[in-house]
């Protein structure tokens, strides 16, 4: 959009955003409108050559900025006194995000959601139908998520089970809730767990048990929510950058693996035609070493060393339960 | 001089709105300064019609019409007030709230920006839409494929599209489709649509499309369904290579595979540390077992207990000196509740 275009847009919307928002001041409008004070005053004097058509002086609109930078808008252009309408691409972009809302099991405020979903739905007209074209569905459990964010809007404490995969174990703690958060398709609590003295992000579905107790939340202060622009929360996937690094060979069916793991490097396996070779950095090697028996023969250990004696080893063991059907 | 131009066309707007009737170019002419001091008819004409290609771009409605029944060849111009302007709204605290949070919902540039600028147009209708409740939940919806921004428009426009796409088994094709709908389901982006090389529907993962998407302005021959479940349709596909399989019978060391007890229909706890428990089998089941080592042991069906010891042993001796040589056949893909992280991607677009 050229610049001039852009500019008309926006006085379009500023003259109805001055008159339901007398007195703003020059910084407001600047920050509401994400442009510098300096344009917001350029723009203002351009209103002062807009108005009814008739060409006389009083038919122009005036754009007083007082003393302290509030703004008063005079002799407002009755035409342009109500916003434009949402375009496709700004009614898919709220309706959207209200319908995946709406879908969310357990979420509260439901109602709300789709109050406000019907009222858009209403205003936008035909591009509330292309707005079906996109989607976005959260998985959650909604037992988990109704106790999760009735204890964030009461701010109590809750006491978690918590299952740890790589180490096949469910664990207990309590935790003040911070926050929850839809990231990346699933839900997430966010919360200072007391048992690490830490900010901690629990997976929803891993919650196997969830009491909100009487005990009101204190997080302390100055915990520190982590960064959700990340597509997973960092603590899900603490990795030092020291932890060692692991390389497997994966054949054709195991293709997979780095589109669910993060890997270091993934490159085509320079031996056989069709194959992967990844690396993976964890911290925590029980994940890799369920992954590579979760994957049978597909996955081979190209090293460390130590790390393919572990997995054998731990094959091995599992075998011997097997007794004569598995003969070593 | 964009200022001059920005003004010209703010009071085009205001004209062409505050008349009931069609305006004439003559009399826009006579009405409008800047095109009243333009020096030739060619100056104004090709002014003129860079200004309503400019209003067309803001998305305002220009109506073109007759101006009078007896003059049918006198054409002239308006803009309805009533498809300019965001309908009145009124919306209660907690609608307020609920649109406030939707609006930092998308992480995505283009979707982002359109929110917030939604946003502002409510704001400018006097509607408090600004703060989200400060319990409230946060949702953060990324899409960061390439693809995706193309296949938008795409979707939008429904205009046929061009890409490389890489399926599970590292085969990487061209395709042609009819785009549908695109979808996010459990932190994923897919399209559907009309494959028109396998001339049939078909579902892909945005993250593998290889090359970037070429819009052909071609518009799609083939209906779109009236009802579209791509999750319905992800799941078919999961399905159709994995049935179930019956009932299994484990024992499971105390303690210990807790997602296979959740699934578990009956747990019987032993005397000797180990729990025999019963789950439904599924094609994948046998994978998901080896990855708790020596915390399980299969006891039924035998085909089950000899699929787990197969690939135990593929691990324990692999005598083979490439992955892959030991365990014939793909692995299903998975269809239990467990993370997902042991869940085989579903095959699509097959």
């Amino acid at each position: 959009m050229s610049t001039a275009v852009s500019q008309v847009e926006r006085l379009l919307n500023l003259v109805p955003y001055l008159l339901s928002h007398p007195g703003s001041t020059v910084e407001q409008v600047a920050q509401e409108f994400g442009v510098n004070a300096k344009q917001v005053a350029k723009d203002l004097n351009v209103l002062w050559f807009c108005g009814l058509p008739g060409g006389f002086a009083d038919d122009l609109m005036e754009a007083h900025v007082e003393e302290g930078g509030a703004i008063h808008l005079e002799n407002a252009a009755e035409p342009i006194v109500r916003p434009l309408r949402l375009s496709t691409r700004e009614a898919v972009a709220l309706l959207v995000a209200l319908r995946a809302l709406a879908q969310v099991p357990g979420i509260a405020d439901r109602d709300a959601l789709d109050r406000a979903l019907a009222k858009l739905e209403s205003a936008t007209g035909e591009a509330a139908r292309v707005a079906e074209r996109l989607s976005v569905a959260f998985e959650a459990r909604d037992v988990v998520f109704e106790a999760a964010q009735r204890a964030l809007a009461e701010k109590r404490l809750v006491h978690l089970r918590y299952y740890v995969p790589s180490r096949d174990e469910v664990t207990e703690r309590d935790v003040d809730p911070m926050r929850v958060a839809l990231l990346a398709g699933r839900a997430y609590l966010e919360g200072w767990c007391r048992a690490s003295g830490a900010v901690r992000v629990f997976r929803l579905d891993r919650i196997v048990g969830i009491e909100v107790l009487d005990q009101p939340a204190q997080p302390p202060a100055d915990a520190k929510g982590l960064d959700l622009t990340e597509e997973a929360p960092a603590s899900a996937l603490r990795v030092g950058q020291d932890a060692p690094l692991v390389t497997l060979e994966l054949a054709a069916e195991a293709r997979w693996v780095p589109e669910y793991y993060p890997c270091e490097s993934v490159a085509e396996d320079p031996g056989v035609d069709g194959f992967l070779r990844v690396t993976l950095r964890a911290a925590d090697q029980d994940r890799i070493r369920r992954l590579v028996l979760r994957l049978g023969g597909a996955a081979r250990v190209l090293g460390p060393q130590e790390f393919a004696d572990k997995v054998r080893d731990t094959a091995a063991l599992a075998l011997a339960a097997y007794g004569a059907d598995a003969p070593a | 001089m964009p200022a001059s131009k920005t003004e010209r066309l703010v009071n085009l707007v205001i004209c062409l709105l505050a008349s009931r009737t069609f305006v004439t170019k003559e009399r826009l002419r006579t009405t409008l300064e800047p095109y009243r001091n333009c020096p030739t008819d060619e100056a104004f004409e090709r002014m003129f019609e860079r200004d309503k290609e400019e209003l067309r771009e803001l998305g305002i409605p220009l109506e073109v019409g007759t101006v009078s029944a007896l003059f049918e060849d006198e054409v002239g111009y308006r803009i309805a007030p009533g498809e300019y302007a965001l309908p009145e709204l009124h919306l209660e605290p907690d609608e307020a709230a609920a649109i406030g949070i939707a609006a930092r919902f998308w992480q995505q540039a283009t979707l982002a920006q359109a929110a917030s600028s939604a946003l502002l147009k409510l704001k400018a209708a006097g509607l408090d839409v600004g703060e989200a409740a400060p319990a409230g939940i946060e949702p953060r919806v990324r899409a960061e494929a390439p693809a995706f921004e193309p296949l938008l428009e795409a979707v939008y426009d429904r205009q046929v599209v061009r890409f490389s796409y890489r399926r599970s088994d590292g085969e990487v094709r061209a395709r042609e489709v009819e785009p549908w709908t695109i979808d996010s389901w459990r932190g994923r982006w897919y399209l559907a649509g009309y494959d028109l090389g396998r001339d049939d529907a078909r579902v892909f993962r945005l993250d593998r499309i290889t090359s970037p998407v070429l819009l052909t302005g071609r518009a799609p021959q083939h209906k779109v369904p009236d009802r579209l479940d791509v999750r319905a349709q992800v799941d078919a596909f999961a399905v159709r290579s994995s049935g179930d399989l019956g009932p299994a019978t484990l024992r499971v060391r105390e303690g210990t595979c807790f997602p296979l007890r959740r699934g578990a229909g009956s747990v019987v706890e032993g005397e000797d540390g180990w729990d025999t428990i019963v789950i439904t089998a599924y094609a994948d089941t046998a994978g998901w077992l080896a990855e708790y080592g020596p915390d399980v042991v299969v006891l039924d069906p035998p085909s089950l207990r000899a699929a787990v010891i197969a690939r135990l042993r593929a691990i324990a001796r692999p005598e083979a000196t490439s992955a892959g040589a030991a365990v014939a056949g793909p692995i299903p893909p998975a269809r239990h509740a467990g993370p997902a992280e042991r869940r085989k991607p579903l095959e699509v677009a097959s």
